[in-house]
């Protein structure tokens, strides 16, 4: 047998991590979820051991709590007391006007019993129950986005500010309740940073590459082109320009055929439009499967464009606006457009040059590549601080780790 | 235990083996009850028998001079104490015998086989207890993929009993799993011989009735006045449950044609009707035979032996044969009655001078209302025909002769030539968390042995069982040696339990592992395969079937396959698309496709070289349920014909079947 003394030691010692969530892991259907899969799997990776806290603001069916149960180490559900939101301010909520006692109440009866050496709470406003932690836990805030002054950027373009927002200052207060605070962009990243004395890393998306094959065209068959998104107030903005764009160009619609995939295809219903409306897929590798190419025509938002990651995730040709790429490293012209109609004429190459799609290809698989690569190095030098951290509040010497893997 | 059986008393300090007896008993209606009954006195000479009923059977009334009885539940929770204790399973195609299928399995025994097909058996099971799915897993199991798209099919149709019950037997588990077989036919004999080849088969004929004494003398007035029945005219009787195997349109239309060339006569259907089954009342209207026509319902055992006595001719036809040995024809021979059958199964096997034998065939009817009119018209037929009948069932089917052939079983020696195959025990597939921390416990050589691994989807997917003790695995790879030493260190395999073998050898006319000894088949629990999706198609044939074949029922398969991203095969024989119907036309259930995105971050653990970019990797895990493996060719090959099981003779020559 080909195991190392220690080996059990390291197997004994594994870190407790409690990653609080109010969005489910399975079935990774959003970008949300899919980020949370993506954190607690890399913690998994790392050695951690991972409970799993469910705050259960959405539904689940049994099959994906089971899925949950045996994806994690221990998977607890929290029923919220109420779903009414406090409104504390004048222009926004307070950062603790959506945190549910019932959370404290859960926290408390967890740590009364259980130990945990590092606690993750997804965004801010539940940031209220870090209070609750006994004070040698690590603590951590997932942002997901920046919550801070969202009201007045959506109101500059005419939009509501959907879901939560709060001010910059009740925003900050939020954070300094962590020792470390996780930002999915390095612009972000340097935001928070001015809004917070805790310590704010950049870690962008970490779902391992699942690169799938090129489409087989027939000859005369159209360009089959794919856009998988949510119904935020941003992708609606965008794809409906994209579709006022494509409607005025007969030409393109020759040669391509589009499918719109997700939330976003309840934005399209009552409006006429060149799409073919595919609604709520049931897996999202199977949509990109069977396109030729991706596309994200975005105009303005907030975080992580993980429409586009998520297209050169699977390897797909892609073609984008510059902001649909915002934090994602790239010199391609075809990632930089300007317009919907920049966008409209790129297709427009590739429907009528197929050779060009093996290189696009190509292209997207080595910019995720990259950008992945980059997102790992700085999710080890994260873990490697928190577990300094760790070991540093426990007075723990020589607790085993790894922080570089076993290489 | 019948009254009218002479049977010797036992002393009761007599020490005598044990031997336990799954079978129903009276008042259960069914035949194989009064079968057992009838040779119990024998084997309670010959053996301490204890009789195991289901338990919602009715007990019999007589306790006190039977054997000891037990429920099944009593028999599960005291088993311990029959471990040294031979068993015999009487097995029939009805419901009572549902509660044996379960204990055949964890107490192997003698099974006596009444019906070759055993079709209703296991519908019957999973109608019972739809939970234990025991028709599913049956036809799974007896016909791999075939048999999970005979089910799609048959609940698709109405009149699926027609193709269900007659071609596909489902005896597969019981014969396999017995020590040996009692058939009471030759037929039934050479059939279970070639189904379950390691097991001994035993021709016992079915024995004479007892009962017969009594009736044997019974003038034929006598028991038509005690039935009720008139004394001139010719009976013709066909006996039993009314079923559509049974032909009675047959003797119908062959009596109505008759009419008119025949003394008087009437025909009685003496036997219980399902008309929810199998209505014969209308097919008797449109014959015209209404007024000649008597249809007696259920009969007690003392009124089947009286409307025995009372006919002048029986008809006995059965098609299609579900291979049972009709008990009502034994006891029409050994009371001396003219019988007429279809010469086919069990039945054609009776010597021609004993009954009078209709080949089934286009003509079967014209040849039935031939012989009908033959055994009808002229008297002196029927009475030789009777008479050889009587001295044919005197001289071979003697209870006690019988009784003595069971005994001799029993105690015989010859059991089956190899153990009945062990169903693999409960895999356990480690959590993500269990992996991650499993890999990093690994020793410091880990990212290099990963790097050097030439498939890792199965890793960090966790797609492979843990290992324990006694449990061995097959890992068919280019590079096994690389892939073995991963499944030794992450998933508690033990070395010496892992037979690491080149995909080339594997594929080789003779299959041996890396020490040179033949690998065995049906050994493994767990078999871990990886190569290119892109493989030959004939290949790809025989190492699916090469993967079946190395595994024991219930082990584990797991294939890793990669396809380059721009691939000049555009959809190979084995890509990921085809991964899992492929596995399931291999014998294979419970199949689970493997992504990327379900497993751990390798990464993480061991940072990756840049050689797999551009390689696209597919996982899928499966269990073996069944030995049928099947491969479906893309295209018919010209010239080749449709062959299942046979073995490749040159490479590039195409095997398995073209369906």
């Amino acid at each position: 047998m080909r195991r190392i003394s220690s080996g059990l030691a390291v197997l004994n010692a594994a870190p407790n991590v409690l990653v609080f969530s109010p969005t489910p892991t399975h079935r990774a259907i959003q970008g949300n979820r899919q980020r949370v899969f993506d954190m607690c799997r890399a913690m998994q990776s790392m050695g951690a051991k991972v409970t799993l806290l469910y705050y259960a603001t959405e539904p689940v069916s049994a099959k994906d709590a089971l899925m949950m149960t045996a994806a994690w180490d221990a998977f607890e559900v929290i029923f919220p007391h109420t779903l009414e939101h406090r409104h504390s301010l004048v222009r926004h909520p307070a950062i603790d006007d959506w945190f549910d006692e019932e959370i404290a109440a859960a926290i408390s009866r967890l740590v009364s019993t259980r130990h945990f050496d590092v606690c993750v709470v997804n965004y801010v406003w539940y940031s209220n129950l870090l209070e609750v932690l006994p004070p040698n836990v690590v603590r951590l805030i997932d942002t997901h986005d920046v919550f801070g002054g969202r009201a007045e950027k959506f109101s500059e373009i005419g939009l509501d500010p959907a879901w939560f927002h709060t001010s910059v200052v009740q925003e900050g207060a939020g954070l300094d309740r962590a020792d470390y605070v996780l930002a999915i962009q390095d612009e972000e990243a340097r935001l928070l940073a001015d809004r917070t004395s805790a310590q704010v890393v950049s870690v962008g998306w970490l779902s391992p590459d699942d690169f799938l094959p090129l489409r087989k065209r027939r000859a005369g068959e159209p360009l089959l082109v794919g856009y998988l998104a949510s119904a935020n107030p941003f992708n609606v903005a965008s794809i409906l320009n994209f579709a006022a764009a494509a409607s005025n160009r007969p030409d393109v619609l020759e040669k391509i055929e589009f499918r719109v995939a997700g939330p976003v295809c309840d934005a399209l219903r009552p409006i006429s439009h060149p799409f073919q409306l595919c609604g709520i897929v049931d897996s999202v590798s199977e949509f990109y499967r069977n396109v030729d190419v991706a596309i994200n025509p975005m105009l303005g938002g907030t975080g992580l464009k993980i429409k586009s990651l998520e297209a050169m995730r699977y390897g797909k040709p892609l073609v984008a606006t510059a902001e649909a790429m915002t934090g994602i490293a790239t010199h391609h012209s075809g990632h930089a457009l300007s317009s919907p109609e920049a966008v409209l004429e790129h297709l427009l190459e590739l429907a009528t040059r197929n050779s060009l799609l093996a290189g696009e290809a190509s292209i997207s698989r080595d910019v995720y590549r990259r950008y992945r690569e980059e997102q790992l190095t700085a999710f080890r030098s994260l873990w490697s601080g928190v577990m300094a951290s760790v070991r540093s509040r426990d007075g723990m010497t020589a607790r085993p780790d790894h922080p570089e893997g076993v290489a | 235990m019948t009254t009218l059986q002479r049977v010797p008393e036992v002393h009761p300090s007599a020490r005598r083996s044990p031997l336990v007896i799954f079978a129903p008993a009276p008042p259960s209606k069914s035949g194989i009850a009064t079968y057992v009954d009838e040779l119990m006195p024998y084997h309670m000479l010959d053996f301490d028998v204890t009789l195991v009923l289901a338990d919602d059977a009715a007990l019999p009334e007589d306790f006190a001079n039977g054997p000891r009885i037990l429920l099944a539940s009593e028999f599960r929770r005291h088993r311990s104490c029959f471990s040294d204790a031979p068993k015999m399973y009487h097995i029939g195609n009805n419901p009572t015998h549902c509660y044996m299928l379960e204990s055949l399995t964890t107490d192997p025994g003698i099974v006596v086989l009444h019906d070759f097909n055993l079709n209703y058996l296991h519908q019957s099971a999973t109608t019972l207890h739809p939970e234990s799915r025991a028709y599913q897993r049956a036809m799974l199991r007896d016909y791999g993929v075939f048999g999970d798209d005979n089910i799609a099919w048959q609940s698709a149709r109405q009149d699926r009993e027609i193709f269900a019950t007659y071609e596909t037997p489902l005896n597969g588990a019981v014969l396999e799993s017995a020590v040996s077989v009692i058939a009471h036919s030759r037929y039934v004999q050479y059939k279970a011989a070639a189904r379950a080849p390691h097991v001994p088969v035993w021709y016992v004929p079915h024995h004479l009735s007892p009962q017969i004494g009594e009736f044997a003398q019974l003038a034929k007035s006598t028991a038509r006045k005690r039935l009720g029945l008139p004394q001139q005219p010719l009976i013709i009787t066909v006996l039993g449950f009314v079923t559509r195997a049974k032909k009675l349109h047959f003797s119908l239309k062959a009596l109505a044609e008759l009419r008119n060339r025949i003394p008087p006569f009437r025909f009685v259907i003496a036997g219980e009707q399902r008309p929810s089954e199998y209505d014969i009342a209308p097919q008797i209207e449109s014959s015209g035979l209404r007024d000649e026509t008597i249809c007696t319902g259920y009969l007690e055992e003392n009124e089947f032996f009286l409307h025995l006595a009372a006919t002048d001719l029986i008809v006995n036809l059965r098609y299609p044969s579900g291979g049972e040995t009709s008990g009502t024809l034994m006891r029409a021979l050994s009371m001396g009655k003219p019988c007429i059958v279809f010469d086919d199964g069990p039945m054609g096997e009776l010597p021609d001078a004993v009954v009078r034998k209709v080949p089934w065939g286009e003509f079967a009817q014209q040849e039935f209302t031939a012989a009908l009119y033959d055994l009808l018209a002229f008297a002196p037929k029927r009475q030789a025909l009777g008479a050889n009948a009587a001295a044919y069932a005197r001289k071979h089917l003697g209870i006690e002769r019988i009784a003595r052939k069971y005994a001799d079983i029993v105690r015989s020696k010859r059991k089956r030539l190899t153990p009945p195959p062990t169903t693999g025990t409960r895999h356990y597939f480690p959590s993500p968390g269990s992996t991650a921390r499993r890999v990093r416990a690994f020793e410091a050589g880990t990212a290099e042995t990963l790097r050097a691994c030439p498939a890792r989807l199965w890793i960090a997917s966790s797609a492979v069982p843990m290992g324990g003790n006694g449990r061995s695995a097959v890992v068919v790879s280019e590079r096994p040696d690389t892939l073995a030493s991963l499944l030794c260190g992450i998933f508690d395999w033990a070395p010496d339990s892992v037979t690491a073998i080149t995909l080339e050898d594997f594929l080789g006319e003779r299959v041996h592992g890396s020490d040179g000894r033949s690998v065995q088949s049906g050994i493994f629990d767990l078999a871990l395969v990886t190569l290119s999706a892109d493989m030959p198609e004939n290949r790809c044939a025989l190492l699916m079937r090469r993967i079946n074949a190395v595994l024991r029922p219930g082990g584990s398969a797991t294939i890793e396959v990669w396809q380059k991203l721009v691939d000049e095969v555009a959809d190979p024989p084995l890509g990921e698309a085809r991964l899992p119907d492929r596995l399931r036309d291999a014998g294979f259930s419970c199949i689970r496709r493997s992504s990327p995105a379900d497993g751990i971050i390798v990464e993480l653990v061991a940072p990756a070289d840049q050689g797999d970019v551009h390689l696209r990797f597919a996982c899928a895990t499966a269990q073996k349920t069944s030995e049928m493996a099947v491969w479906r060719y893309r295209d018919q090959l010209p010239g080749f014909p449709a062959v299942m099981g046979r073995p490749v003779v040159e490479s590039g020559t195409p095997e398995g079947s073209n369906t």
